[in-house]
């Protein structure tokens, strides 16, 4: 894979310390991995590739079959990693959750630069086939999440990953900054910008997609 | 700052429609992976275990390098160390010298006595008048 402009090899000095001093589960089943246990290798894959694969899923427009391969390549150099992951955190201190998260959303840079495109236009939502409310509901509620992911395919990219890492993933912003190879103000800026973008591009479509009638 | 509970489950989006949205949308990213990624990325992690070459006892590698270095050690000792090793050599090299280039080599010492063989000479230039027992024989 050609190396992009963030690199993935390793874990640098940007660390996610002021998250928290809460222990590093990860990291714990990651030794245990590498020393031969592979019930922590089940156990992380559990915990990290239903993220992984959400967070690619966004980076990369919905494509979901290229999310699955980067979630699987992230988890293949995670466990190629694991001799080396101390105790106290990847190098630079870095928490597993990060680093993985760090690596995907590098590989997904890859991939769209090498596509030359932001990301593939996702597929309109059906419309409903009957009226009944509980199929209604659902393909609203449906068209409201295809609503937000074309909001968030339009956005520039690092408004797209603040967001999605802030608002969908529940990061905090050391991590995401730790993600990003970037400051705390500048996560705190591309999150405040992707936000506003996408509230316009979705309020345009209120009457459409069922608000008001909540 | 961290996302609340309450936001992460948007409960407090008030119709909001991007925080609703982006409630839905964390739903749908705590649903599980599809069972064949998980598949995949499960072999991969045994595959890479698999691959690890288990590495040499460290007692197994060490008694046969230390058993091999007192060896060499006490032959270097019983040539006198070092620079007997290295007047050995110097004087297999001579004797190897000798050895093939022996005719050329010899002319020097036959230069010596124009009349006769080198070993006459010699034998001439010790001559002690009457041989070594005639010294013996006077009384």
């Amino acid at each position: 894979m050609p190396a992009g402009p963030f690199t993935d090899a390793a874990p640098d000095a940007v660390s996610d310390a002021a998250s928290g001093a809460l222990p590093d589960a990860e990291a714990a089943l990651l030794a245990r991995y590498a020393a031969g246990d592979a019930a922590a290798a089940r156990d992380l894959t559990g915990r990290l590739v239903p993220r992984l694969l959400s967070v690619a899923t966004r980076m990369l427009g919905g494509d979901r079959a290229e999310a699955e391969d980067v979630a699987q390549e992230t988890m293949l150099r995670l466990w190629r990693a694991a001799p080396g992951w101390s105790p106290a955190g990847g190098e630079g201190g870095a928490r597993v959750s990060t680093w993985a998260y760090r690596v995907a959303v590098n590989l997904c840079t890859d991939r769209l630069r090498r596509r030359g495109l932001r990301g593939p236009p996702l597929e309109a939502v059906p419309e409903p086939e009957d009226g009944r409310p509980g199929a209604l509901a659902g393909l609203v509620e449906a068209e409201r999440l295809a609503a937000l992911d074309r909001a968030l395919a339009a956005l520039p990219e690092r408004q797209r990953q603040a967001v999605v890492l802030r608002h969908i993933e529940g990061l905090s912003n050391p991590e995401i900054a730790g993600i990003l190879e970037v400051g705390v103000e500048a996560v705190e800026s591309l999150t405040a910008r992707g936000k506003r973008a996408l509230a316009l591009a979705l309020s345009g479509r209120r009457g459409d997609l069922g608000y008001g009638d909540d | 700052m961290a996302m609340t509970d309450a936001e992460r489950h948007g409960m407090t989006n008030d119709g909001d429609p991007l925080e609703t949205a982006f409630a839905a949308a964390r739903v749908a990213a705590a649903a599980p992976a599809p069972a064949a990624l998980v598949a995949r990325v499960e072999a991969d992690a045994r595959r890479v275990l698999a691959e690890r070459v288990p590495p040499r006892t460290l007692a197994g590698n060490g008694a046969r390098r230390r058993a091999g270095a007192s060896a060499w050690r006490a032959l270097v000792a019983a040539l006198g160390g070092w620079p007997g090793i290295g007047g050995l050599a110097a004087a297999s090299a001579t004797g190897l010298w000798i050895g093939f280039a022996a005719p050329a080599g010899l002319d020097v010492l036959s230069g010596l006595n124009p009349t006769g063989s080198a070993a006459q000479a010699t034998l001439e230039a010790a001559d002690i008048g009457g041989g070594f027992f005639a010294g013996l024989e006077e009384g």
